[in-house]
């Protein structure tokens, strides 16, 4: 045989030592692919996890919900396990499941109470070191993160994917894996975590919101509260305030479409002052009220009546806060930090002390843009409608 | 002469962006950021100097020796001797280069994609298809670049933009919080990935169009300026200073990317991106190391040695570090030292020696 013709039956021979390759291949149904992950203190310093995995049998069903119900068993399942550790909890789990657990799709993190009260630092750490999680999961604090986890979403593919929704919807950043490491390692090492309940067995309610201090649970605000504090962070886009207007007697319903709030910090003779600028650009939903929305000077009376509710909140927000709870989440050590880095290297170890000092001037300016479909009171007769 | 193909000045503009970019995007903002903290991109700007200090040199002394690169010309300068050694300091620097090169492709690709692949399956399949790159000569690797880089860079820089919904510009401040010396520092590291640009002086004489050598040169050097300065400020605007704890920060910053719960999960675009340079990358420094030893050793021919060659590399790459820490640990103290140590100050001296024993001459004559 000819010298060419000997190289392809080396090919040939050769080739076959391909074959003890594919180290990694990740079949789709060798994976149990986890939509959220639930962390919970357990007893004796000891962790337990939770997961929600995806079901793909239910989800083969050309993502007709009904399939689920009567087939046994719902879309996803729930799994929870305790360890040392949650990598330690996470590998005894995956022993009891058949397929290499994935979190390439996960998108949901919640974290128990009890957890958050120990500290969450090292479960961050967790979160960020792993190769395949995304820094773009979700993160809630819940009393029963096993709850949460074992919703069954009536219409979305997993409860997951309901709660991305209604985050997604808020058009609010919601707290995610990033924001949250850069939040308890930024100046004030606070962190701000939305809570997360079970309505019922197929609904989760986004309501109220924790404040961790070196990564340790400090307090719990209320939902009042919590919206103070995202109007503050400029994270507020979205929300209905109801307002009592004196002149009409009766409610007014705005809806907020956008808002920018900015901060002013100021050093003066030692006294550390910030002023907050409110800016809010507002909506009409509802009018009670006779008041023609034609007149301007009943405009400016609902803005009016609108900046005296907004300025209310941040009042209320900032004394607990900064007075009660003294965790500065409002970002005002970034700001102090970079207009005075000098100043701010010299109280950055004791800002703790400082915080609450801080004089908080708020100012608040509301704009009516739109009325909506009717400018007058609608459903009134025309005599009815005040005018002037 | 051995190498017989020719390559336009703007071909080998491109193929040093290439070449010298694409494992500076992967891993040198987090070491950068180690010393300069929020003051990274400030680096970068500093770090350039050394970029166009070293194809100047280059191109100087290719002036005053045509045709040549530093393997001939070193012991025309130095005397034989003294001249084989630097020589051989050169070629060994460049091995290291590739297996460095190497294992920071394998490091990236296991840590993240293949954690169960053995090293040497993806060291090995990658440095064979260089080999066989660099078998085919100059032109068949800047014909390659051609052909890959133009669409890759495109998506490239589409995909970074498309982390601006993540931005957040006041990261950015106060600038120059603790003086100008911590971006000083932070830039002996992109100094390593700059000082790399001396690689010009294999290039400069296979060059058809030499006049226009300088200029493409400094261009590529002021490209690959602009493209750190970008990712360094992607880097920062997205995560903040918590982009000190990421391994790969830009590639966190581009799989944190999401539109509409549907445009996400773009890794895999990334790994893929991120291949294709780093097969120039390596194309380019394993045909240095290959012609600078054929010629260091004035054989007849290099491209045979190309596979023998890339054994030795791939071999260097497995053992050059103990783990990705002393890999990480090794670039941000001590190869900020001896790359624009090899690549900067040897070749200044080499140049000053080389204008002073040629002082007086006419031009074009040159102190055998």
């Amino acid at each position: 045989m000819t010298r060419k013709g000997i190289r392809p039956i080396h090919c040939l021979i050769l080739l076959p030592l391909l074959l003890v390759g594919c180290w990694d291949r990740q079949e789709l149904n060798h994976l149990a692919i986890i939509s959220a992950l639930g962390i919970e203190q357990a007893q004796d310093g000891k962790i337990t996890v939770f997961t929600q995995e995806i079901t793909p049998r239910t989800l083969k069903g050309g993502g007709m919900g009904a399939t689920s119900e009567g087939g046994g068993g719902g879309k996803t399942l729930l799994r929870s396990e305790t360890g040392e550790t949650v990598p330690d909890a996470l590998f005894k789990l995956q022993k009891k499941v058949g397929r290499r657990l994935f979190w390439g799709h996960t998108m949901l993190v919640v974290f128990g109470e009890r957890a958050v009260r120990q500290g969450i630092q090292p479960q961050i750490d967790f979160l960020i070191r792993h190769p395949q999680m995304r820094l773009r999961a979700n993160v809630f604090i819940s009393e029963d993160p096993g709850a949460i986890l074992g919703i069954q979403a009536p219409v979305e593919s997993t409860a997951a994917r309901t709660i991305r929704n209604m985050v997604d919807l808020r058009r609010r950043k919601a707290m995610d894996i990033n924001q949250l490491a850069q939040m308890m390692a930024g100046d004030a090492q606070t962190a701000i975590i939305p809570y997360i309940q079970p309505v019922d067995k197929t609904i989760p309610y986004i309501h109220g919101s924790a404040i961790l201090k070196k990564g340790k649970w400090v307090g719990k605000l209320n939902q009042e509260i919590t919206e103070g504090v995202l109007w503050h962070r400029n994270e507020m886009k979205n929300g209905v305030i109801s307002l009592k207007i004196p002149e009409g007697r009766r409610d007014m319903g705005i809806r907020v479409v956008n808002s920018q709030v900015d901060m002013i910090p100021k050093i003066e003779q030692g006294e550390w002052r910030m002023t907050v600028r409110i800016h809010a650009e507002d909506d009409i939903e509802v009018n009670e009220t006779d008041l023609s929305m034609r007149n301007p000077r009943f405009v400016r009376m609902v803005e009016e009546a609108a900046e005296k509710e907004i300025y209310t909140l941040a009042q209320k927000m900032l004394q607990k806060v900064q007075h009660d709870l003294k965790a500065d989440i409002l970002g005002f050590a970034e700001t102090f930090h970079r207009r005075y880095p000098r100043e701010w290297e010299q109280v950055k170890d004791r800002w703790d002390q400082v915080f609450p000092r801080v004089k908080v001037k708020v100012q608040v300016k509301v704009d009516v843009e739109r009325v909506g479909m009717t400018n007058r009171p609608a459903g009134l007769p025309m005599e009815k409608v005040k005018k002037k | 002469m051995i190498e017989r193909g020719r390559i336009s000045s703007g071909q080998m503009a491109l193929i040093l962006f290439a070449g010298i970019s694409t494992t500076g995007t992967l891993v040198s903002p987090n070491m950068t950021g180690w010393y300069a903290g929020r003051d990274l991109w400030l680096s970068v700007l500093w770090a350039s100097l050394y970029g166009f200090v070293a194809v100047g040199l280059a191109f100087r002394l290719h002036r005053i020796y045509p045709g040549e690169n530093i393997i001939q010309y070193s012991p025309r300068i130095l005397g034989t001797f003294p001249g084989k050694a630097l020589g051989l300091l050169f070629l060994v620097s460049y091995l290291v280069l590739v297996g460095i090169t190497l294992r920071e492709y394998a490091e990236f690709v296991k840590g993240i994609f293949l954690p169960q692949t053995p090293m040497t399956v993806i060291v090995g399949s990658m440095m064979l298809v260089s080999a066989f790159a660099v078998k085919g000569g100059v032109e068949v690797i800047v014909r390659v670049t051609q052909a890959l880089l133009p669409a890759a860079l495109l998506i490239f820089l589409v995909t970074l933009c498309l982390t601006v919904q993540s931005w957040d510009v006041q990261h950015l401040f106060p600038i120059l919080e603790k003086g100008i010396g911590p971006s000083l520092k932070g830039s002996m590291v992109p100094g390593i990935w700059f000082s790399e640009f001396f690689v010009i002086t294999f290039l400069l004489p296979l060059l058809a169009d030499p006049s226009k050598g300088l200029r493409r040169g400094l261009i590529a050097v002021t490209s690959v300026a602009l493209l750190f300065l970008y990712i360094n400020l992607i880097c920062l605007f997205v995560f903040g200073m918590e982009y000190l704890v990421m391994v790969y920060p830009l590639f966190e910053a581009t799989r944190y990317i999401s539109y509409a719960q549907f445009f996400e999960h773009l890794d895999a675009i990334m790994l893929m991106l991120w291949m294709t340079g780093i097969f120039i990358k390596l194309c380019l420094v394993h045909y240095v190391v290959v012609l600078g030893t054929s010629q260091w050793l004035n054989l007849s021919d290099y491209q045979p040695y190309s596979l023998p060659m890339a054994f030795l590399a791939a071999g260097l790459s497995l053992w050059v570090v103990p783990s990705s820490q002393e890999l990480y640990r090794a670039i941000s103290t001590i190869f900020p030292f001896s790359f624009p140590g090899t690549n900067v100050l040897i070749p200044l001296l080499l140049w000053l020696i080389a204008e002073w024993r040629n002082r007086g001459l006419q031009k074009g004559e040159v102190v055998q």
